[in-house]
């Protein structure tokens, strides 16, 4: 059985239990209060008000899936982090017998984007990037056009993000800590979702892109195909094969532009979205999913 | 020298709310489905991509735009 820790509302983990059905357990953090659990050192249970349960014997594979995304609405601090830390505390006893799939949470504390591209470089060309404090080494991208972009992915406390941006660097404020990078020309955005040995790749033209980053102008509706699918060359198909290899990965979504016959590597997401790629099931990426964390016997 | 704060793009991750919010469409979660379920004939509209939702309050609920 598969233990899926994840947020009541999320989208995917509805499509993933519909393929899936009760061979997997839901797990959702934002309705923790609701299952019952007991977890000694020997051995864990929970089960949920329906009376589906999961335990240490009957967990054979894991998947983290955006828990920590949903709020535990109107809970003091306190009790956020103690329901964390079970969590995560849970999630490590399956990753520490090998029954992790996916990436962990975590994934970018580990390994962000600077120390990706270090490694992407052996595979991909790479834009000129730079991390700043008190703008220093900013002469280097002198010349080029720079935008800002954002490590976190974050929001401020006003609820705002920092989409890729473009940006004068003389402009910049020193006291800020910037993510700076070359701006790369492109006809279109390139993302590669990887699961297990297989790799998808999909691209969505910049034509009718008003700013820089698509993120900001999807359509929610999903009314109008934005991504579309294509074949890899052999080279690109090594380089990509070669590149999660080396970061020890077989999930997660590159995003990359187009430079003439290259590709040119932006970012790999560890726990990055995919189901917008392929909204109407026509590809069956939830169904390549669903195999991948819990394989048909 | 242009701030953090001009820097940051005005809109929000998703400009508005998903299309009907959870009170509208009278969600539930089901334990026994182990997932939402409409308790009137209005679709379910989640959040599948990145963006981030509001609870009927007007409070993010989720915060994803990877």
């Amino acid at each position: 059985m598969l233990l899926l820790f994840t947020g009541s509302l999320d989208g995917t983990s509805d499509r993933l239990i519909q393929e899936l059905g009760h061979r997997t357990f839901r797990f959702n953090y934002n309705l923790c209060k609701e299952y019952h659990l007991e977890f000694t050192p020997d051995y864990w249970e929970i089960s949920n008000p329906a009376g589906h349960s999961i335990n240490s014997n009957t967990v054979t594979s894991a998947f983290w899936w955006k828990a920590f995304n949903s709020y535990l609405m109107d809970e003091e601090p306190f009790i956020v982090e103690e329901a964390k830390y079970i969590f995560r505390e849970l999630y490590h006893w399956c990753r520490i017998r090998g029954l992790v799939k996916g990436n962990p949470p975590d994934f970018h504390n580990h390994m962000g984007k600077m120390n990706i591209l270090n490694l992407a470089a052996n595979y991909f060309q790479i834009p000129q990037t730079l991390i700043s404090f008190q703008l220093a080494g900013v002469d280097k991208l002198a010349g080029k056009e720079v935008v800002a972009k954002s490590l976190t992915s974050g929001l401020t406390t006003t609820n705002k993000a920092l989409f890729t941006t473009e940006v004068k660097t003389e402009t910049l404020h020193p006291d800020f800590p910037w993510y700076l990078q070359e701006k790369i020309n492109s006809d279109a955005d390139i993302t590669v979702f990887l699961c297990d040995d297989k790799q998808f790749a999909f691209s969505r033209s910049r034509a009718n892109l008003k700013g820089l980053d698509w993120r900001k102008e999807q359509d929610f509706e999903m009314t109008v195909q934005e991504w579309f699918m294509f074949d890899l060359t052999p080279e690109q198909t090594s380089a990509i094969a070669n590149f999660a290899k080396d970061l020890k990965v077989d999930w997660g979504r590159l995003d990359l532009m187009t430079n003439k016959d290259y590709l040119v590597f932006l970012e790999f997401n560890a726990n990055g979205q995919w189901v917008f790629l392929d909204y109407t099931g026509e590809i069956g990426l939830v169904k390549t999913v669903a195999n991948y964390l819990l394989p048909t016997l | 020298m242009i701030t953090l704060a001009a820097l940051i793009t005005p809109m929000l991750i998703a400009s508005e709310p998903m299309a009907i919010t959870i009170d509208e469409i009278q969600t539930k979660y089901s334990h026994d489905q182990q997932t939402v379920v409409s308790l009137n004939d209005t679709p379910v509209y989640m959040t599948v991509n990145g963006t981030q939702t509001f609870d009927g309050g007007g409070r993010p609920f989720d915060s994803d735009i990877d």
